[in-house]
C-alpha cells in the first residue's frame, strides 16, 4: 500500500464484524433444548480502498464475502467495528441524509433475475431511479438519459428494452442493467458481490469488462466479490483473501496470484490452473469440508485444514503482519 | 408479473370452479344491478294476498305481509352483495396494512403488531359484533364497518407471512440499497407482490360476510329499513308451516351466493399455491 497516493480512503472498514444469532433446537431424552449458537460470518475485517481502486474479494463459499458486502453498503448493521465512507461513520451518513448515502454507495447483486421488481418494466426501474434522486428535471429528460445509457452500454434497440419486464430479458441483459442503474448515481464505490457467478460463462467477461470500463471511466472504487481468483486478478488493482469471516491475506492482486504467502491463499491458487498454466505447481488439496463460522475453535482458523500446520497453530491466532507491502496473517515466510 | 398475470387469467380460464363461480356471479350481478326492472312487484308493498303459494302471478309466493318474495329477493341481492364486498374490503385493507407492517418491520413492531393479531384471532368474533351491534344500533354502514373490522384476521396472517418471504428477496435488497424508503418498499413492492392470496381470502370473505349479515338480520339486529335475506328469513320463521317457501327460498339465495364467492376464492387460491410459486 506504500506506494499509493496519501489520500483520504474513499471507505475504510474498522475491525468490521457481523455476528448472527443462531437458534438451534438440539433434541435430547429429556425433551427439547434450544440452544443459541453465534456465527461469525465476519469477523473484525479491516481495510482501506482507495478513490478509483478495485479491490477484490475472494475466499470459498460460505466465508462471509455477501455479508461483508452488505455491511458495506449498509443493508445490515455491523455487529461491531465501524465503516466509514470518505471518514464518515455510515451510520452517521444515513441518519443524516439516507439518499444522499445511498447515491454515493451502490451494490450490484449476484443474482440478476431478482435484482428488479418482477412488477416493473427497465423503464420504471431506472427512470424511477433517477427521479428518486432528484436527477433529471423532467420524465422526458430522465428517459432520454435513460435511453442513452442503455444504447450505450450494448442494449439495442433501447426504446425496446424499455418496455419489457425482468422475465423477458436474460441474466446478462439483467446484471448490464443492474450495472447501469448503480452507475447512473455515480457513486464513489460500488460493491459487486459474485455479479457473474449466475451467468453463462460465454458472457462473464462482457459483464466483467462493463464493470471494469465503468468504474475506470468515472474513478469510482469497487470491492469485487468473487470466488474466482482468475477473474478477481484481471480486475482488482488489490485481492483480500478471506477465511471464516476474516482476511488472511491482502495485497497486490499480482502477488497474490503468483506469490502467495499464506498457506490458504497457496491451496486457493494451486488448485487453479488457469493463472499460469506454463507452470507446473503441485496441488495442495485441502482436507476436509470449509467448516462452519459457528463455535469456531481457539487459534487459526484455517489450522484443521492446513497442510503445514504446527501445534502451536492451535494455540492462538497470528495477527495480519505487513511483509514485502502485503498483510499476511501468517505465511511459510514467518510460520 | 405480466407473464405472471397472463398465466394467471389462462390458469383461471382453465379452472372449472373458478369459471363455474364466474357465471354464477355474473347472474347474481345482473340480478342485484337490475333489480328495480327485473321485479314483478314492489317489494316493499303490501297487498292483501296474504301467504300465496307459489303460482303464476307470484313464481316464489308472497310473505305474511302480502309482499312478494321474488321482488324481495332480487331486491336483497343488492344488500347482500353490498354488505359482502365492502366488509371484505375493510378488511382486506386492515389485513393487508397490519399483516405487512408487522411482517416487513419484523423484530419489535413484529411483537406489537403480531401479537395484537394473535390477541384478535383468539376474540369471539361474532359475539363481539353482536355487542357492538347491540351497543351502537343496526343500521348496514354500521353492519358493514363491524364486520369489516372483526374480520380481517386471516388476510393479516397471509400477508405477514407473503412480507416475511418477499422481504428476503433480492430485489427488496436492491430497492433499498437504491435509496428507496421503508414505507415505500412496503406498499410499492412488498404488498403488490403479495397481494394475491389475500385477493383469493377475500373472495372467500364476501361469502363469510354475507352469512355474517345473515346472521345478524336473522337475529333481529340487522338494519330494519332495508330488505335483506336473513331478515326475510327471520321474518319467516313464524310461517314455516303455512308459508315454507319463505324461508326456503331466501335460503337458497343465500347458499347460492356464499357457493358463488367460494368458487372463485377456492379457485384462485388453487391456481396461485403450487404453479404460479415458481417464476
Ligand atoms: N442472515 C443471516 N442469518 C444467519 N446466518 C447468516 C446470514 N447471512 C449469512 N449467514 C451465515 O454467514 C456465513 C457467511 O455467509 P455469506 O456472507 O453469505 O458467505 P459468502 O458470500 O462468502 O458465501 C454463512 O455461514 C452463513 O450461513
Ligand atoms: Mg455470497
Amino acid at each position: 500500500m506504500s506506494n499509493l497516493k496519501e489520500t483520504t480512503p474513499v471507505l475504510t472498514c474498522e475491525n468490521v464484524s457481523r455476528f448472527y444469532r443462531k437458534k438451534e433446537k438440539l433434541v435430547k431424552d429429556d425433551g427439547t433444548v434450544t440452544r443459541t449458537s453465534i456465527a461469525k460470518a465476519v469477523n473484525g475485517v479491516s481495510f482501506d480502498l482507495a478513490p478509483g481502486e478495485i479491490l477484490g474479494v475472494i475466499g470459498e463459499s460460505g466465508c462471509g464475502k455477501s455479508t461483508l458486502g452488505r455491511l458495506i453498503v449498509r443493508l445490515e448493521k455491523t455487529s461491531g467495528g465501524n465503516v466509514l465512507l470518505q471518514g464518515n461513520n455510515v451510520e452517521d451518513l444515513i441518519k443524516k441524509d439516507r439518499l444522499g448515502f445511498r447515491k454515493q454507495i451502490q451494490m450490484v447483486f449476484q443474482n440478476p433475475f431478482d435484482t428488479f421488481d418482477p412488477r416493473y418494466t427497465v423503464e420504471k426501474a431506472l427512470v424511477g431511479t433517477l427521479k428518486l434522486h432528484g436527477i433529471g428535471s423532467s420524465t422526458a429528460e430522465r428517459r432520454d438519459m435513460v435511453l442513452e445509457k442503455l444504447n450505450a452500454s450494448g442494449l439495442i434497440p433501447a426504446k425496446d428494452f424499455m418496455k419489457r419486464f425482468p422475465h423477458e430479458l436474460s441474466g446478462g441483459q439483467l446484471q448490464r442493467i443492474s450495472i447501469l442503474r448503480s452507475m447512473l448515481l455515480s457513486p464513489k464505490v460500488l460493491v459487486a458481490d459474485e455479479p457473474v457467478s449466475m451467468l453463462d460463462i460465454s458472457i462473464r467477461a462482457d459483464i466483467i469488462n462493463l464493470i471494469y470500463d465503468t468504474a475506470r471511466a468515472e474513478g469510482t472504487a469497487a470491492v469485487f466479490i468473487s470466488h474466482d481468483i482468475t477473474t478477481t486478478r484481471y480486475i482488482a488493482d488489490r485481492i483480500a483473501v478471506m477465511y471464516l469471516g476474516r482476511i488472511v491475506e491482502l495485497g497486490k492482486a499480482d502477488d497474490i496470484a503468483l506469490d502467495p504467502m499464506h498457506p490458504y491463499t497457496k491451496a486457493l491458487i494451486s488448485n487453479c490452473s488457469s493463472i499460469d498454466p506454463r507452470e507446473k505447481r503441485e496441488i495442495i488439496k485441502l482436507e476436509g469440508e470449509p467448516p462452519s463460522p459457528v463455535n469456531i475453535p481457539k487459534g487459526c482458523h484455517f489450522a484443521p485444514r492446513c497442510p503445514f500446520v504446527k501445534p502451536t497453530c492451535f494455540e492462538e491466532e497470528k495477527e495480519l503482519v505487513e511483509i514485502n507491502g502485503r498483510l499476511v496473517r501468517c505465511g511459510s515466510a514467518i510460520c | 408479473m405480466k407473464k405472471n398475470f397472463e398465466k394467471f387469467k389462462q390458469a383461471l380460464y382453465g379452472n372449472t370452479q373458478f369459471k363455474v363461480g364466474l357465471v354464477m356471479l355474473a347472474i347474481l350481478l345482473f340480478i342485484a344491478l337490475f333489480a328495480g326492472v327485473l321485479s314483478p312487484y314492489d317489494p316493499y308493498k303490501l297487498s292483501e294476498d296474504l301467504l300465496v303459494s307459489p303460482s303464476s302471478s307470484h313464481p316464489l309466493g308472497t310473505d305474511n305481509l302480502g309482499r312478494d318474495l321474488l321482488s324481495m329477493l332480487f331486491y336483497g341481492a343488492k344488500v347482500s352483495l353490498l354488505v359482502g364486498t365492502i366488509s371484505a374490503l375493510i378488511a382486506a385493507v386492515i389485513g393487508t396494512l397490519l399483516g405487512g407492517v408487522a411482517g416487513f418491520f419484523g423484530g419489535k413492531v413484529d411483537m406489537i403488531f403480531g401479537g395484537f393479531i394473535n390477541i384478535f384471532m383468539m376474540m369471539p368474533t361474532f359475539f363481539l359484533i353482536l355487542i357492538v351491534v347491540a351497543l351502537f344500533g343496526s343500521g348496514m354502514l354500521k353492519v358493514m364497518i363491524v364486520i369489516g373490522l372483526t374480520s380481517w384476521v386471516g388476510n393479516a396472517k397471509l400477508m405477514r407471512a407473503q412480507a416475511l418471504s418477499i422481504k428476503e428477496r433480492t430485489y427488496i435488497k436492491s430497492a433499498e440499497s437504491i435509496g428507496e424508503s421503508k414505507l415505500k418498499i412496503l406498499f410499492r413492492h412488498i404488498i403488490p407482490n403479495g397481494i394475491f392470496p389475500i385477493i383469493a381470502n377475500t373472495t372467500m370473505g364476501v361469502a363469510s360476510a354475507i352469512l355474517t349479515e345473515s346472521s345478524l338480520a336473522f337475529l333481529g339486529l340487522g338494519d330494519p329499513n332495508i330488505i335483506s335475506w336473513g331478515q326475510i328469513i327471520q321474518n319467516g320463521k313464524s310461517y314455516l308451516l303455512t308459508g315454507w317457501w319463505i324461508c326456503v327460498f331466501a335460503g337458497l339465495a343465500i347458499i347460492y351466493t356464499v357457493i358463488t364467492f367460494y368458487l372463485l376464492g377456492d379457485g384462485i387460491n388453487r391456481i396461485l399455491s403450487p404453479k404460479l410459486r415458481s417464476r
